[in-house]
C-alpha cells in the first residue's frame, strides 16, 4: 500500500497503489485526502495500467544506421553530452535548450533547469505551460503579482456564485467538475461561458455560448453592466485596486448590445450573468484553456483579473481568479523555474541579484539574459541556431501547433534526446533515448493547480533500466563535467526550497500528511497559503488593465468557412501515451473524432461515424464525425490526443504577443466528407 | 464461544503459520487490507476500507492464456498466495457469496477463493453511510465465513464456523471453546437487535426498492428520472471498480514480442464503450440508459443471488467514490423522492 | 483441488486450434470464412443454427460469430462457417489473414433455433448480415422437412451489391419449393426485386406459405419492426424466434457486456422468441422496447 498523489490532471487526488508481487495490482481513492476526499476519475482508477505495458521503454536506445537500437546507458548518456558539448563549441550556450516535463516531480523539473542553467549555461528551457497557461503566469502577474490559482478548490463548497469561463472541468478536472455541479445542485447559481455546450453548460443557471474568441467581449460587455448598474464594489475597489477611472473609462464603447453584437450572446444574458455574479457576496470564476489558447489570452486573463476585482472577488473566501492548470505538475515546473525567464518561485532571470544568489549557490556564472521559449526553440532548430535538445516527457510533435512543422523542425536537430515512459512520436524520431521512471516508481512531489505541494512515493521499481529525470539529469551533468550535485529526492528538495521564498518552509518531511502545503510556505513553521492576496494583492493593489477585443488570428472564410477549437476528453490525458495503454480509456472514444453540428454535417452529407477531412491552411487530417448539438453551427471540434487524427496538423501557430501562447484554439477549416 | 478476545490472536498467529493474514488496519489515516502476518492484537474497531477485498478473489489483472511465438496456445495457471481475510464485514461476506454463485464454476475464481480463509466479523452498529440493513446483507454476517466473530461487549467473543476448515483452524490454535448458553444467547439476540436499532431511518431507500421491484419488471421507473441521473454520471468507474459484488471484465490481448498473453481486466458497465457494438450500434446510448441498466443490477430482485439478497450488499462504497452523488444512496433517494 | 484436474479444468477453456482453410468474398466488406478444426471437435460438429462461437485471433482478442453453416445442414465435419463484415479491429485483423493462418474458436455456445418443427411452415426474415445465421436453420429445415411444407426467405438488404451468401440465395430462388422475397432499400437500375424494408413485405411472405412460426435475425430496428409485423401478421409471440447480438467477451455467462435485462445473451440467448423479448423492454435496445 502506498499513499501517494495521481499522476493525471493538475487537481492533485489522492491515490492509494496496491502493490503486489513488485508490481502495482491496483488503485485505489484515498479518502482522507482533503480534494479527492475519496473519489478519483477515469484516468486515475486506471492508473495502473499503463505502468505495466510490456511498451515501456526498459534501455537507453541510440539511432546507429537510422533505427534505435538498446545500447548501455554508459553509451547513450556520452552521446548526449558529446552531443551538447559540440552543439555548444559551435553554436555557444544558446545553441543547446532544455524541454522539461510537466507531468515528472518538482525535483526532476528543479534538476532539468538547473541542467540548463548551471551545466550548459542557457535560459533555454522551458515546458507545456507555454501552450496551456504562459497567459495566466504573465496576466496574473500583472494584475495581482502572482500568476497562480487565487483561491482553494475547497471554495467551491464556500461561494454564493460559480462563474466558469472557457473550461469543461467535468471532463479534465473531473472532480473539481463534479463539485461544481454538486454546490449547483445545492442552489449556488452556475454561469458558464464557452463556445460548447460542456456538462456543466448544460447544467447551468446561464450558458453564454459566445463565439469563438470574443472573451474579452462578453467580460467587457459584463463590466459595462456592472458599471451601469452600480453592481461594483466600490468599498472594495478604493481600498485594494488602482488604476480604476482608465478601466470604467475604456468600457465606454462595451455596450451589453455592442457586447451582444460581437459575442452572438443576447444582451439580456450577458446583463443577467453580470448581475447574478456582482450580486453574489462571494463569487468563485475559474478558467480554463479556452481563455488562454488565443492571440489575445494574456489580455484575457486580464480581463477576468478585472472582473473579480471589481466585484471584490480577489482575496477572499470563495472567490477568486482562478486558472485550471492542466497537467498533473505544469503549476511545479513554472514553480521550479523551468521557463525562460525565471529561475525557481518566478525570480527573474534578469534581476542581477537574483542571479547572484543562484550564482553563489551554484558556483557558477549564469547567463543573464531570458532564453527560448519551447516553441521559440523549434523555430530555432529549423533556422539551424538550435544544434542540440532534450525534451523530457513532452511529446510536442503531437500537442504543439502548425501542421507537420515541429517533427520537421526537430529532424534538422544535429541530436535530440528524449527521455520517456514510451516510445512516443517525438521520441521516435530523436538520436537518443532515456528509459524514464513514472509517477509510480520515485519519490519527489507534485504541485497542484491550487499551489499544493504533496509527496509522489515509489511503490515499485521502475522497469529495467528506467531512471528518474533527476537522477538522468545528474549523470549527464557529470558527463559534461559539472556534476550538480543532487544526491536523492529530498535533497534536490531542500536545495530548491532553500532558493525558493515561496517553497522555503517546506520540506519532505513537512509534507508526509495528507494533502501536503499550499506555497507561499516561506517558513519552516508557516502554515502554507491556501488563498492568496488575502491581506492585499502579493503586488500591492490589484492593478485594473484596460484590454480590448482582439479577433483570432484567422476567420472563417469562402475557403475555409468553419471555425476548429480543439477540447480534451474526460478518458484521455495529453498525447495519451499513458492513457491509450489503458485498455478501457482507450476503447471509450474512437481514436479521433469531430464534433460538427447538425446543419454543418447535412450541407456536407455527413453522418456520425462517417470519415471526413478537415482542413486548414497549414495542413489537413482525416478522421470521424460525431454529429452533436455540443457545438454550435459554423464550429467544428476535435479532441487532441491522437496522433493519428491530430488537430494540430491544421491548427494555428498565430501567437500570443505577451506570452507567446499559439492560439490553439480557434483557425479556420474546411471539412467534407471522403 | 471464547471467554476473552486473546484467543483469537492466537488464531491469527496460527493462520499466518502457512497463510498470509490480511487485516484492517489504518493506514494514513483510513483503513485498508494490510498484511499483517497476524502480529499485534486484532484491531477490532478498525472500520471496513474503502477498498474491498474483491482483488484477491478477482484481480484487476487476470491472465488466462498465454501464447508463444508459434502461436500454441496454453492456459494460465494461478497459483495463489494462501491467504486469511480476517475481519470481513457482513457487507463483503454477502459480496463473496455473490462472487461464489456468480463464479462458481470458473477456475481461475475456484483457485483464488480455495486458497483463501475468511473470518468475519459482526459490526455491532451501523456505520457511516452502510445500509446493509435494508438490503438483508447484514450487520451481522451468515455465509460463507470459515469463522465467524461476534464480540460482546464484557470482552467474550462468540466464535461460529462455517466450514471444516474453520473447525480446524481452531483446533490447530488449541482454543477451547465454550458451548453458547442460553444467557449469552439472549444477549446475542439483543445485540443483533441494537445493531438493526442503531440504523437511521431511511423510508426512501424502501420507497425506491419497491419502485425499483414493482411491475412491470424494469417499466415501473419513468425514462425520464433516468435520463435525469444520467449527466451526473462522469463515466469514472469508481462505483463499479468498488463494489464488491461488481464482476464485469473485458479481456485484453497484450503481445508481448512474437507471443504475448490474454487477460481478463475488470470493466465497467457506465463506460460507453462497455456495450458498443462494431457496428457502431449501441443498447444503452444514454448515460441515463447506462446507468439504470447499472442501478437495475443491483437493485433489482431479477438478479438476486441464490440466497435471495439482492446485487447491492449496502456496503455504500459508491456512494463514498461517486463524484456526481449517484452512488446506491444517492440513486435510491432520487427514486424515493427524497431529492 | 487435484493438481492434474484443476489443469484439466483450465485447459478446457482454451480455444481449439484452427486454421483459415477458405475465404470467400460475399459483398463489399463482407466474406465468409471456413476454418478447419483438427482433429474435429464433436459438440461443434453437433451445433444448432443460431449458436456461435467465440472466434479468436492472437493480438486482437476475441469476437462473437454466429455459426453460418453447419454440419448437420450439410457442411464438412471438423469445418466451422462464418460470414463476417468488417466492422471493428478483429474483423480487420481478420481480414487481412490468408489461408493457412492459425485462429481459435471456443463454443458452441447458447440457444439456436428451435431444431423441432420442420414439418410447420416457415418465414425466414433477415437483414444484411442476418441472413447468414439463418441459412443453416434455412438449409437444415429443407433437409429434415416433411416434402411439401412450405418455406419462404424475406431478405432484405441496403443494396443489390450488399447482399450476401449469393450462391444459396440463387439456390433457393431456383427451388419451386422456397418462396424467396428479395428487397432492397436503395435499387440499382436494373434491380428487378422488391425495394424497402422488410416490414412492408412480411404479410405477404406470411400470406403465400401460411407460415405458422418464424425465425428472425438482422439489426436491431429491423428486427423490433419485423418481429411487431410477424405478430400482426397472425404469428403467435411464441411461434416467432429472434437472434439477438450483444458485445460479449467472454460466452459463458460471466462477463457482463451481454445482458438483456434478466437474461443473459450469451448463455439464454441467442435466439429468443418474440414472448420472451416482449417481457423484456431492452430487447432491442434502451427506448426501444418490442411492441406486442
Amino acid at each position: 500500500m502506498t499513499t501517494t498523489t495521481c499522476p493525471f490532471c493538475a487537481v492533485g487526488c489522492g491515490l492509494v497503489l496496491d502493490v503486489a508481487g513488485g508490481r502495482v495490482a491496483g488503485v485505489a481513492p484515498e479518502r482522507a485526502h482533503p480534494v479527492s476526499r475519496g473519489q478519483l476519475c477515469a484516468k486515475g482508477w486506471n492508473a495502473a495500467q499503463f505502468l505495466a505495458s510490456p511498451e515501456r521503454l526498459t534501455r537507453p536506445l541510440l539511432r546507429r544506421n537510422g533505427r534505435l537500437e538498446p545500447v548501455p546507458w554508459d553509451v547513450a548518456l556520452a552521446t548526449a553530452a558529446a552531443a551538447l558539448a559540440t552543439a555548444r563549441r559551435e553554436g555557444g550556450s544558446d545553441a543547446v535548450g532544455v524541454v522539461a516535463s510537466a507531468r515528472a516531480t518538482n525535483e526532476d523539473a528543479f534538476a532539468a533547469m538547473k541542467f540548463a542553467r548551471a551545466v550548459l549555461g542557457t535560459n533555454n528551457v522551458d515546458h507545456c505551460a507555454r501552450v496551456c497557461h504562459a497567459p495566466s503566469v504573465a496576466g496574473l502577474r500583472r494584475t495581482l503579482g502572482s500568476g497562480a490559482m487565487t483561491n482553494p478548490i475547497a471554495d467551491v463548497d464556500e461561494t454564493d456564485c460559480l462563474l466558469v469561463v472557457g473550461a469543461d472541468v467535468t471532463e479534465n478536472h473531473a472532480i473539481l467538475g463534479a463539485r461544481i455541479l454538486a454546490a449547483h445542485e445545492r442552489g449556488v447559481p452556475l454561469l458558464v461561458v464557452d463556445p460548447r455546450r460542456t456538462r456543466l453548460a448544460r447544467a447551468a443557471d446561464v450558458h453564454a455560448q459566445i463565439r469563438l474568441g470574443t472573451d474579452i467581449a462578453f467580460v467587457n460587455g459584463m463590466l459595462h453592466a456592472i458599471f451601469a448598474h452600480g453592481w461594483e464594489d466600490g468599498a472594495y475597489l478604493d481600498a485594494r485596486c488602482e488604476n480604476v477611472d482608465a478601466l470604467r473609462s475604456s468600457l465606454a464603447r462595451w455596450t451589453p448590445d455592442e457586447a451582444a453584437r460581437v459575442t452572438g450572446v443576447p444582451a439580456a444574458t450577458i446583463v443577467d450573468a453580470a448581475r447574478l455574479y456582482a450580486a453574489s457576496r462571494r463569487g468563485w470564476l475559474a478558467y480554463g484553456l479556452g481563455v488562454t489558447q488565443h492571440v489575445s489570452g494574456t489580455e484575457t486573463v486580464i480581463a477576468l483579473s478585472n472582473l473579480a476585482l471589481v466585484t471584490g472577488n480577489v482575496g477572499v473566501v470563495g472567490g477568486g481568479v482562478n486558472p485550471l492548470r492542466g497537467q498533473n505538475n505544469v503549476q511545479g515546473a513554472c514553480d521550479m523555474g523551468a521557463l525562460p525567464d525565471v529561475y525557481p518561485g518566478y525570480q527573474p532571470v534578469d534581476d542581477p541579484a537574483v542571479r547572484r544568489r543562484f550564482e553563489s549557490a551554484w558556483g557558477v556564472a549564469l547567463p543573464s539574459a531570458p532564453g527560448l521559449t519551447s516553441l521559440a526553440m523549434q523555430h530555432a532548430a529549423y533556422d539551424g541556431r538550435l544544434k542540440t535538445l532534450l525534451v523530457i516527457g513532452e511529446d510536442p510533435v503531437v500537442t504543439d501547433p502548425g501542421g507537420r512543422f515541429v517533427a520537421r523542425a526537430l529532424g534538422r536537430l544535429d541530436c535530440l534526446i528524449v527521455a520517456e515512459l514510451f516510445l512516443t512520436e517525438t521520441a521516435k524520431i530523436a538520436d537518443v533515448v532515456f528509459p524514464a521512471a513514472s509517477f509510480a516508481e520515485k519519490d519527489g512531489t507534485f504541485t497542484s493547480t491550487e499551489r499544493r505541494v504533496q509527496r509522489v512515493r515509489r511503490a515499485v521499481a521502475p522497469p529495467g533500466e528506467a531512471w528518474s529525470d533527476w537522477e538522468m539529469l545528474e549523470a549527464l551533468a557529470m558527463r559534461c563535467g559539472r556534476p550538480m550535485g543532487l544526491r536523492d529526492p529530498a535533497g534536490v528538495f531542500a536545495e530548491m526550497a532553500a532558493l525558493t521564498p515561496i517553497y522555503g518552509g517546506m520540506s519532505h518531511a513537512r509534507l508526509e500528511a495528507s494533502g501536503g502545503l499550499c506555497w507561499p510556505c516561506p517558513t519552516a513553521t508557516h502554515p502554507g497559503t491556501p488563498r492568496l492576496h488575502e491581506a492585499g494583492c502579493v503586488r500591492g493593489r490589484g492593478r485594473l488593465i484596460p484590454v480590448d477585443q482582439t479577433p483570432p488570428a484567422e476567420l472563417p472564410d469562402a475557403e475555409y468557412p468553419l471555425q476548429l477549437t480543439t477540447f480534451r476528453l474526460h478518458h484521455q490525458y495529453g498525447s495519451g501515451s499513458m492513457t491509450r495503454r489503458a485498455p478501457l480509456l482507450e476503447r471509450e472514444n474512437p481514436r479521433g473524432l469531430v464534433w460538427i453540428h447538425a446543419s454543418d454535417a447535412a450541407r456536407r452529407r455527413i453522418t456520425t461515424g462517417a470519415p471526413v477531412r478537415v482542413r486548414s491552411r497549414r495542413g489537413e487530417v482525416t478522421t470521424r464525425a460525431v454529429v452533436s448539438d455540443d457545438v454550435p453551427p459554423g464550429v467544428v471540434a476535435m479532441p487532441y490526443h491522437f496522433a493519428e487524427a491530430s488537430p494540430n496538423l491544421v491548427t494555428n501557430d498565430a501567437l500570443d504577443p505577451i506570452a507567446r501562447m499559439p492560439e490553439l484554439k480557434v483557425c479556420a477549416v474546411a471539412v467534407e466528407a471522403c | 464461544m471464547l471467554e476473552s478476545r486473546a484467543p483469537v490472536d492466537r488464531i491469527r498467529r496460527v493462520l499466518a503459520l502457512d497463510r498470509r493474514v490480511i487485516e484492517p488496519r489504518p493506514v494514513d489515516g483510513a483503513p485498508a487490507w494490510v498484511a499483517t502476518g497476524g502480529e499485534g492484537a486484532f484491531a477490532w474497531s478498525t472500520p471496513a476500507p474503502l477498498a474491498g477485498v474483491k482483488g484477491w478473489l478477482v484481480p484487476l489483472r487476470e491472465a488466462v492464456l498465454a501464447w508463444d511465438d508459434r502461436g500454441t496456445m496454453r492456459p494460465v495457471v494461478p497459483h495463489p498466495e494462501r491467504i486469511a481475510l480476517v475481519g470481513l464485514r457482513a457487507c463483503d461476506l454477502a459480496a463473496i457469496a455473490h462472487l461464489d454463485a456468480h463464479f462458481g464454476a470458473d477456475p481461475w475464481y475456484r483457485a483464488r477463493r480455495a486458497a483463501a480463509f475468511l473470518v468475519g466479523l459482526d459490526c455491532p452498529q451501523a456505520c457511516a453511510g452502510g445500509f446493509c440493513l435494508e438490503v438483508d446483507a447484514g450487520p451481522f454476517a451468515r455465509a460463507p465465513f470459515d469463522l465467524n466473530l461476534t464480540a460482546l461487549p464484557d470482552g467474550r467473543v462468540v466464535v461460529a464456523w462455517g466450514t471444516a476448515a474453520g473447525v480446524a483452524a481452531l483446533h490447530g490454535a488449541g482454543v477451547a471453546t465454550a458451548p453458547v448458553d442460553h444467557a449469552t444467547a439472549l444477549l446475542l439476540a439483543e445485540l443483533a437487535a441494537r445493531a438493526a436499532a442503531s440504523f437511521p431511518v431511511r423510508s426512501y431507500v424502501t420507497r425506491g426498492l419497491a419502485r425499483m421491484n414493482a411491475a412491470p419488471a424494469g417499466r415501473a421507473i419513468a425514462d425520464e428520472e433516468w435520463q435525469a441521473l444520467g449527466p451526473r454520471c462522469l463515466a469514472c468507474t469508481g462505483c463499479t471498480s468498488l463494489c464488491p459484488t461488481c464482476t464485469c471484465f473485458t479481456v485484453v490481448d497484450q503481445p508481448v514480442g512474437a507471443g504475448g498473453t490474454r487477460a481478463r481486466v475488470w470493466d465497467s458497465c457506465l463506460l460507453e464503450g462497455f456495450q458498443r457494438e462494431a457496428s457502431g450500434h449501441h443498447p444503452a446510448p444514454h448515460p441515463g440508459d447506462r446507468v439504470r441498466r447499472f442501478w437495475y443490477h443491483k437493485l433489482s430482485r431479477d438478479f438476486a443471488g441464490p440466497t435471495g439478497r439482492l446485487g447491492c450488499v449496502g456496503c455504500g462504497r459508491c456512494d463514498v467514490a461517486c463524484p456526481g452523488t449517484i452512488g446506491a444512496l444517492g440513486v435510491l433517494a432520487a427514486l424515493g423522492g427524497e431529492r | 483441488m487435484n493438481p492434474v484436474a484443476a489443469c484439466a479444468e483450465f485447459a478446457a477453456t482454451l480455444p481449439h486450434a484452427a486454421r483459415i482453410a477458405s475465404i470467400h468474398d460475399e459483398a463489399e466488406d463482407t466474406r465468409t470464412f471456413v476454418l478447419r478444426l483438427a482433429p474435429p471437435v464433436p459438440a461443434l460438429d453437433a451445433a444448432c443454427p443460431g449458436q456461435f462461437v467465440m472466434l479468436s485471433l492472437l493480438g486482437y482478442g476475441e469476437a462473437a460469430f454466429t455459426l453460418a453453416h453447419l454440419p448437420r445442414a450439410g457442411a464438412a465435419s471438423g469445418t466451422v462457417t462464418l460470414t463476417v463484415r468488417r466492422v471493428g479491429a478483429l474483423t480487420r485483423a481478420l481480414f487481412a489473414c490468408e489461408v493457412g493462418r492459425p485462429a481459435g474458436v471456443r463454443g458452441p455456445f447458447g440457444r439456436g433455433f428451435p431444431v423441432d418443427g420442420a414439418d410447420r411452415p416457415t418465414i425466414y426474415v433477415a437483414g444484411g448480415c442476418g441472413l447468414a445465421p439463418l441459412r443453416s436453420a434455412i438449409d437444415g429445415q429443407l433437409r429434415m422437412r416433411p416434402a411439401g411444407t412450405p418455406v419462404a426467405v424475406l431478405y432484405g438488404a441496403r443494396t443489390p451489391q450488399s447482399r450476401i451468401l449469393r450462391a444459396s440465395l440463387a439456390d433457393w430462388r431456383a427451388r419451386p419449393d422456397v418462396a424467396l422475397f428479395e428487397t432492397v432499400e436503395d435499387a440499382a437500375p436494373g434491380w428487378r426485386g422488391r425495394t424497402g424494408v422488410v416490414t412492408g413485405h412480411v404479410a405477404e411472405a406470411v400470406a403465400t406459405v401460411r407460415a405458422e412460426r418464424a425465425a428472425l435475425c438482422g439489426p436491431p430496428g429491423m428486427l423490433r419492426e419485423a418481429a411487431a409485423a410477424l405478430g400482426a401478421a397472425g404469428l403467435p409471440p411464441d411461434a416467432i424466434h429472434v437472434a439477438l447480438e450483444r458485445y460479449m467477451k467472454c460466452g459463458t455467462g460471466l462477463c457482463g457486456h451481454c445482458y438483456v435485462n434478466d437474461r443473459y445473451v450469451c448463455r439464454d440467448g441467442p435466439v429468443f422468441s418474440y414472448a420472451e423479448l416482449l417481457a423484456r423492454p431492452d430487447a432491442f435496445g434502451a427506448g426501444e422496447a418490442p411492441r406486442a
